[in-house]
């Protein structure tokens, strides 16, 4: 399997987005971890990294997160007009299995859901299945 | 007009007709008379005195032997002229006599103040009976527990009883001038005109609840029913008012303990909610960081039992941690889920499937089940949750088993005409008495050589009773446990 150039990280828990940027580098399955604490920080990323050819390849959302959620995140993220947009997949990464938020999620651009905490047999299996 | 001779029958019959209001009806004895009688009773009845079979005398003693007879006035038509037949026929009771020959209007004259003397007896009869209504309303007015209210058109009081007045704190004088505006402190004129002509044409109206206001000025609520009646060709409108006071604080009381213990109830549901939500987080990380370090560190730090064992025992608190809270999300949706979709489910089906997922439980405890559900082909539940109900039962039996016999175990199912009552028993371990009562409370175990929450039979009783059912358990300690699960049919 071909490394990933980089995967991006979007939540306000700074331990999970540790946690998770361990188990990605242990994992060797991308050059790069990017993490972001809310969708604002996250879309200026995107737009840094896509700007310069290099967009996330994948995106591990949250989606409870002060200043912009996850949903605030995903209706932005239609708006944006960029060149490598196909290429980004967006993975909600969540504990809410709130079935309001299920719905609506299915209504956005997110490629799957996976349930907290990531493991690398769930991360194995992602990859598998969407890439 | 009673004889037995056919000239005098017509020749009065003949006389009485020419009035247009009387009806003549003869007979020829007494004895036929008293048929006559018993069939229809007359106004009046004319007799000759002499007469063959019964007698002017015997008939009128008949007459006077019944309550039913005894008031018909009777005028004797005599042919004895002299003072002893005269005062024997009033003494035992005759109204009037006649001798024979009489004219025409001696006759009609009789017989018109018989009548009118009648008439004025039942006039006072009915006079009285009218007194002795009005007696019974009035008691039955003054000791009435709630209050008579009689009203006019212009808003005055045609009746108030005993105990309106003491209602409303006036004296009867006072209660003279009194108007409705008075004691209604809603009072506005085009409402009460517009209820007075409703009322006028419905009769009663329905029952409503308002407040009347006391003389000092206080007010108290009341229920009231009331209608139109016409008293007098005048329009009124009567009330009957109920002082509910004590029944507006019982409501009261039972409105503010039921919000409360809504907000109590609803404040629980967001505590569970919450806090299972902000405990995943925390968790799943230290998880994470657990795997992380194991990872990082090298491997001959871990060699030793020690950390392989402090290592071990970590994940395995996580592992509870996150089991609990699973079990505390499940409470909480099912508390949300009260009512949950309901079909008509195969029970034999749903047997089959759980049966099968425990295969490898069923296969290791070498158990034995008998199945026998044959009776209640198809329950209204929601399927998920009847699969919870019967593998927590069946998965209960499993790991409360005997050491002591091979396990058996059976599933039954009955149908009454109000429940379908399905009955899974073992001959396991069994509960002492005093913990059935415990055994469906959250958290609650009574074993602990085997993995469980404690939240199985917690859930499955809230999902039986949620649809209408019931679960019980019978069980003797060593013998075994029967439980019953009732699902409304």
């Amino acid at each position: 399997m071909n490394k990933l150039t980089s995967i991006l990280l979007v939540d306000d828990d700074t331990t999970t987005n540790f946690v998770n940027q361990m188990l990605l580098e242990d994992l060797d399955v991308t050059e790069k971890v990017l993490i972001a604490c809310n969708g604002k920080e996250a879309l200026e990323i995107i737009n840094q990294q896509c700007q310069k050819g290099k967009c996330p390849q994948l995106i591990l959302l949250d989606i409870n997160m002060p200043v912009m959620n996850g949903f605030e995140f995903l209706e932005a993220y239609k708006q944006l007009d960029l060149n490598y947009k196909q290429s980004v997949m967006i993975v909600m990464l969540t504990t809410s299995m709130n079935p309001a938020d299920m719905d609506r999620l299915g209504k956005m651009p997110v490629k799957g859901i996976l349930n907290k905490p990531l493991t690398a047999e769930t991360f194995k299996t992602l990859l598998a299945e969407t890439i | 007009m009673v004889d037995d001779n056919t000239d005098m029958r017509d020749y009065v019959t003949r006389i009485l007709s020419q009035s247009p209001d009387w009806e003549i009806r003869t007979a020829g004895n007494g004895l036929e008379a008293l048929e006559a009688v018993n069939q229809r009773k007359p106004d009046l009845i004319l007799s000759d005195v002499m007469m063959p079979v019964l007698d002017g005398f015997g008939l009128l003693k008949k007459l006077k032997e019944s309550a039913d007879t005894s008031r018909i006035p009777v005028v004797f038509l005599s042919a004895r002229a002299g003072e002893e037949a005269t005062i024997q026929g009033l003494e035992k009771g005759a109204d009037d006599y006649l001798v024979k020959p009489f004219s025409a209007r001696e006759l009609i004259t009789r017989v018109k103040t018989q009548l009118e003397i009648t008439h004025t007896r039942q006039d006072n009869t009915q006079l009285r009976k009218a007194e002795e209504e009005l007696k019974k309303f009035k008691i039955i007015s003054d000791h009435a527990f709630d209050a008579f209210i009689l009203m006019r058109e212009d808003g005055t009081f045609a009746y108030l009883n005993d105990l309106t007045l003491k209602r409303w704190g006036y004296t009867r004088e006072e209660a003279q001038r009194l108007r409705v505006p008075d004691v209604d402190p809603i009072y506005q004129e085009e409402k009460f005109n517009e209820v007075f002509a409703l009322a006028q044409q419905l009769g009663p109206i329905p029952t409503f609840e308002t407040i009347h206001k006391r003389k000092d000025g206080t007010i108290f609520p009341v229920e009231v029913s009331m209608g139109g009646i016409t008293l007098d060709n005048k329009p009124h409108l009567f009330a009957v008012a109920r002082d509910i006071t004590e029944r507006k604080v019982a409501e009261e009381t039972l409105k503010k303990r039921n919000e409360l213990l809504e907000r109590t109830n609803n404040d629980l549901d967001n505590f569970i909610y919450t806090a299972s939500h902000d405990l995943k987080a925390p968790i799943s990380n230290i998880e994470g960081l657990l795997q992380a370090l194991l990872r990082t560190l090298p491997p001959e730090s871990m060699a030793t039992e020690r950390p392989q064992r402090i290592t071990y025992l970590m994940q395995e608190s996580v592992e509870r941690f996150k089991r609990t809270i699973a079990n505390l999300t499940e409470v909480v949706r099912l508390q949300k889920e009260y009512g949950a979709e309901a079909s008509l489910v195969d029970l034999s089906e749903v047997v089959r499937e759980v049966l099968l997922d425990l295969e490898p439980m069923i296969q290791h405890a070498g158990a034995q089940v008998e199945v026998n559900i044959a009776d209640c082909p198809e329950i209204r539940f929601s399927a998920k949750n009847l699969r919870s109900v019967l593998y927590n039962l069946l998965s209960n039996g499993i790991k409360y088993r005997s050491p002591e016999r091979m396990l058996q175990m059976q599933i039954h199912c009955v149908s009454t005409p109000e429940y379908y009552v399905l009955t899974v028993r073992d001959n396991g371990l069994g509960l002492e008495p005093g913990q059935v009562d415990k055994l469906f409370s959250m958290f609650k175990r009574f074993h602990d050589h085997v993995e469980g929450s404690g939240i199985g039979l917690y859930m499955i009783k809230r999902m039986v009773e949620n649809a209408g059912g019931r679960i019980a358990v019978e069980s003797r300690l060593g013998e075994g446990a029967t439980f019953r699960v009732y699902f409304r049919r």
